[in-house]
């Protein structure tokens, strides 16, 4: 039993995978950012490749399926910001691929960048900073203060709290989910190794990742659409 | 696992540098075929609609020229009718002076022929008379005879007139 706890232990560490000594610090590079690298590798080579001598007539099908893909991708973004959100779903779409491979790549061997806190919160910071900016860029920076009052005077603290509890949220709802499925599914892994986490990997790896991912995609352009409104 | 450090900066800095790769290397890309695929479609739509006015254009064009040719053909129409019923007129004019000409010469003639017929008359009649008084001079026997040469006389002079 001290051995599941310890081999599940080390499953859960996020590892440091390599030190940058500059000076007196020493900077640690974790696993996550690593992953995070090779996620970004991966959507680079996929994109060079899937745009390579795009044209405009008689197209090949790999060109029908990206176009498909992209379009897709966008409308079902743009149908949850709004025409009037337009500028955000770019980001929000790099965002819902960022974090659906991130939360599948489990399937290949490594270990999901969202597992590690830097990463969701990071990913939270961002996402409340564009809010905010969102807000001020469509209010003005008067418009989005007073906005804080809305709709009475009296609810200001809890909307300036909201500041801060949406990016929270976002990050630990994010964060727990990629733990706790990758926790589950390192049990079921050590512990029956063959076929049964086979259906357990498509509910957790999967199915729980893209939801996740939606689900964040989903809230931060909910909040966008509230603040642009 | 739990602690914040200088990994969260690499996120955020990593998560920016993804979100050009994918605007500059995903997006833009597939943009730029689609637009250039709607400026077609654009392109398209315009040509037909400019080919369609032209059209219209030239029907109208058309419709104007054939109404144009109705007209004119009702004037002419109506000019040759109106020309033919002059000359016809013309005509029946002419056809009567003609024909009030003709019988006037024929009344003459027929007053001519009269008149000569009935000169031949007399003189025949004049000739007869002659000739009888000549034949009743030379021929003076007998009232029997008489008698019957004033008989040949009135048959002849009947058969005569």
């Amino acid at each position: 039993m001290g051995d599941l706890a310890a081999e599940l232990l080390e499953e859960l560490n996020c590892e440091t995978a390599f030190s940058v000594q500059i000076g007196s610090f020493q900077i640690d590079v974790l696993e996550s950012v690593v992953i995070t690298w090779v996620i970004m590798a991966v959507i680079l080579l996929l994109s060079i490749f899937l745009t390579r001598n795009l044209r405009v007539h008689d197209i090949s099908k790999r060109q029908l399926v990206l176009e498909t893909a992209v379009t897709k991708l966008q409308g079902f973004v743009t149908g949850m910001i709004g025409e009037e959100g337009k500028a955000y779903v770019p980001y929000l779409c790099t965002v819902l691929l960022y974090i659906g491979i991130a939360n599948t790549i489990g399937l290949f061997g490594m270990k999901p960048p969202t597992k590690d806190m830097n990463v969701t919160a990071g990913l939270s910071l961002m996402s409340i900073l564009l809010i905010e900016a969102a807000g001020i860029r469509h209010r003005g920076v008067k418009g989005w203060l007073k906005n804080f009052a809305q709709p009475i005077a009296i609810v200001a603290p809890i909307n300036i709290l909201e500041i801060f509890i949406r990016p929270l949220s976002l990050c630990m709802r994010l964060f727990g989910n990629v733990l706790g499925a990758f926790v589950i599914m390192e049990l079921i892994k050590i512990l029956i190794p063959v076929a049964i986490p086979v259906p357990f990997s498509f509910y957790f790896d999967i199915f729980d990742g893209l939801i996740q991912a939606y689900v964040f995609v989903f809230l931060t352009s909910l909040f966008i659409k509230e603040a642009i409104e | 696992m739990l602690k914040l450090d200088i990994n969260l900066l690499f996120t955020v800095i990593n998560l920016l540098i993804l979100y050009f790769i994918v605007r500059k290397f995903l997006f833009k890309p597939v943009q730029k075929v689609l637009d250039a695929r709607q400026a077609e479609i654009d392109g398209q739509y315009a040509d037909a609609e400019e080919a369609q006015t032209a059209a219209e254009e030239l029907k109208k064009q058309y419709e104007t020229s054939m109404s144009n040719i109705a007209e004119e053909k009702e004037t002419i129409l109506s000019e040759a009718r109106e020309k033919a019923g002059r000359e016809y007129e013309k005509i029946l004019d002419e056809a009567r002076v003609q024909a009030d000409k003709i019988v006037e010469d024929a009344r003459k003639d027929a007053d001519a022929e009269q008149l000569r017929r009935r000169q031949q008359a007399q003189e025949e009649i004049a000739d007869l008379v002659m000739a009888a008084t000549a034949k009743l001079v030379a021929s003076k026997q007998n009232a029997e005879a008489d008698r019957e040469l004033y008989n040949q006389f009135i048959a002849k002079t009947g058969e005569k007139a």
